[in-house]
């Protein structure tokens, strides 16, 4: 049993969706705390250069993207904690957050936790990661210095990796089980200009080993059937995204792929929890998404808690 | 005559936590000092060179040395105590990207917290991120060394001159006047 209301709106995540939807919150006076496990400012964080969040002509670094967020999130009075959410349960007509510090609880709950990077499932890519397989080339790209490389993936988080990674890398290879890149143009005329990128569509990686120094890829053309190895010292793995959702199974629908299903406002199948960013069902995936979604959820939370208020 | 409630709002902001550093200590001569790398390239590097200097000139008691398995999060809470308990100060390094600089500053905090002196090693490009996390976490002060960008990828010597030059704001973040 609660004795009291810890806030009135709490935000799981502390990414643009997390981070603008406290600042909207805050806005609107009510007590709100985001409570954030990792990195400020989501994934976003780790891009090297955002060049499609309007109000940055020549772009923006994510981390500085972050930062600004982060900074006018804290001005407006939301509180931060730094912890995993590890479970939420209702109680008392409040939702009650649980973390390795303890409980929270609140009116109303947003869920912007995310998406993490969805792994190949081949074999050899447990044993690797850390040790030549990376989901993030800004973050571990400079182990690979001089070295060949290869970027599984070439949709726009792929190319833009790989693209960055032609500037550390002796050479870069794209690696696509799709016929063609799923890119943005933009990018996929960058690609055309880097004498350092190779491109490989239609191909599958159906396992990683390792062979001195060296990962080897086993490849498969998916239209030929044609097996091929390619080499490399290091292994960019970026084909998706998929949701932190497992401490929300039984508590709020989740759809086939696990992500949160929303209505139109953003609510939850659970009457005053919301979802926004990446981890709601139908969403693009962009940081700019993110952050109308956060807005969007906190508008809805605070008619909620309005409403119950008023009850 | 009926009774009317008015809601008085308070328009200004909730402020925000602030935790209390520990305080440095007046010489660096003599202590144990902690060095904390968190597995990204060039970050050793930097960290042997600081030791290298610091120890000529001050004569540490002893050094320790931790390396953590991954930069992209903390260090366990074990280590965390055995090494505050160990240490007088601490220097963490390095951020250079998003992820491991929330995990260097958010070690620092930690360390701090637990009473033991720390300076996280930041690249420029995330200095913002790490004062604003600095600032989240309630330790805005959080004394940094900030060096150039990048750290890793680029030629050993010319990572360990940016300890070189980097090292009088190392001193003076490690025993400057905060916390005291």
């Amino acid at each position: 049993m609660y004795a009291h209301c810890d806030y009135d709106l709490i935000i799981i995540g502390g990414g643009p969706a997390g981070l603008t939807a406290g600042l909207y919150a805050s806005r609107a006076k009510l007590s709100t705390a985001i409570i954030e496990k990792s990195t400020s400012g989501g994934r976003i964080a780790n891009a090297e250069l955002v060049e499609n969040f309007p109000g940055f002509p020549s772009g923006v670094s994510g981390s500085e993207l972050s930062a600004r967020m982060m900074s006018q999130m804290m001005q407006a009075g939301v509180e931060f904690i730094r912890t995993e959410a590890t479970g939420v349960e209702l109680r008392d007509e409040l939702k009650c957050v649980n973390t390795a510090q303890g409980d929270y609880s609140a009116e109303a709950l947003i869920i912007a936790g995310g998406c993490q990077p969805k792994k190949l499932g081949v074999p050899g890519e447990e044993e690797l990661i850390g040790g030549g397989i990376s989901y993030c080339a800004f973050c571990d790209g400079s182990h690979f210095a001089g070295q060949p490389v290869a970027v599984i993936g070439g949709g726009d988080g792929g190319i833009t990796e790989g693209l960055y990674m032609t500037r550390i890398a002796s050479r870069v290879t794209v690696i696509e089980i799709l016929p063609c890149l799923g890119a943005a143009k933009i990018l996929q005329e960058r690609v055309r200009e880097n004498p350092k990128m190779d491109i490989l569509c239609s191909t599958k990686v159906e396992a990683i080993t390792t062979e001195g120094n060296m990962r080897v890829l086993r490849l498969k053309n998916t239209e030929t059937g044609e097996k091929s190895v390619l080499e490399v010292s290091g292994i960019f793995v970026l084909i998706g995204l998929v949701p932190e959702t497992a401490y929300l199974k039984g508590l709020v629908e989740l759809d086939e792929d696990g992500f949160v299903k929303v209505t139109t406002n953003l609510e939850t199948s659970v009457p005053g929890i919301f979802a926004a960013g990446d981890i709601r069902g139908g969403s693009s995936r962009q940081a700019i998404a993110a952050a109308g979604d956060g807005a969007t959820a906190a508008l809805s939370a605070e008619k909620f808690i309005t409403f119950k208020q008023r009850l | 005559m009926a009774i009317k409630t008015i809601t008085v709002l308070d328009p200004t902001a909730k402020s925000q936590k602030v935790l209390k550093m520990a305080p440095r200590p007046d010489s660096l001569k003599g202590k144990v000092v902690g060095f904390v790398w968190n597995n990204k390239p060039g970050g050793d590097i930097l960290l042997n060179r600081f030791v290298e200097l610091l120890n000529e000139r001050f004569k540490f008691a002893r050094v320790v040395k931790y390396t953590r398995p991954l930069a992209s999060s903390g260090t366990d809470v074990g280590t965390l105590d055995s090494l505050s308990a160990t240490c007088d100060l601490i220097i963490i390094a390095v951020g250079d990207c998003g992820s491991c600089t929330s995990y260097v500053v958010y070690d620092a905090v930690e360390f701090e917290k637990r009473g033991t002196p720390t300076v996280s090693v930041i690249s420029i490009e995330f200095e913002s991120l790490g004062k604003v996390e600095a600032q989240a976490l309630g330790m805005a002060d959080l004394p940094m060394v900030i060096v150039p960008h990048p750290v890793g990828g680029i030629p050993l010597e010319q990572v360990a001159k940016k300890a070189d030059d980097a090292l009088e704001a190392m001193i003076k973040a490690l025993s400057g006047p905060v916390g005291k």
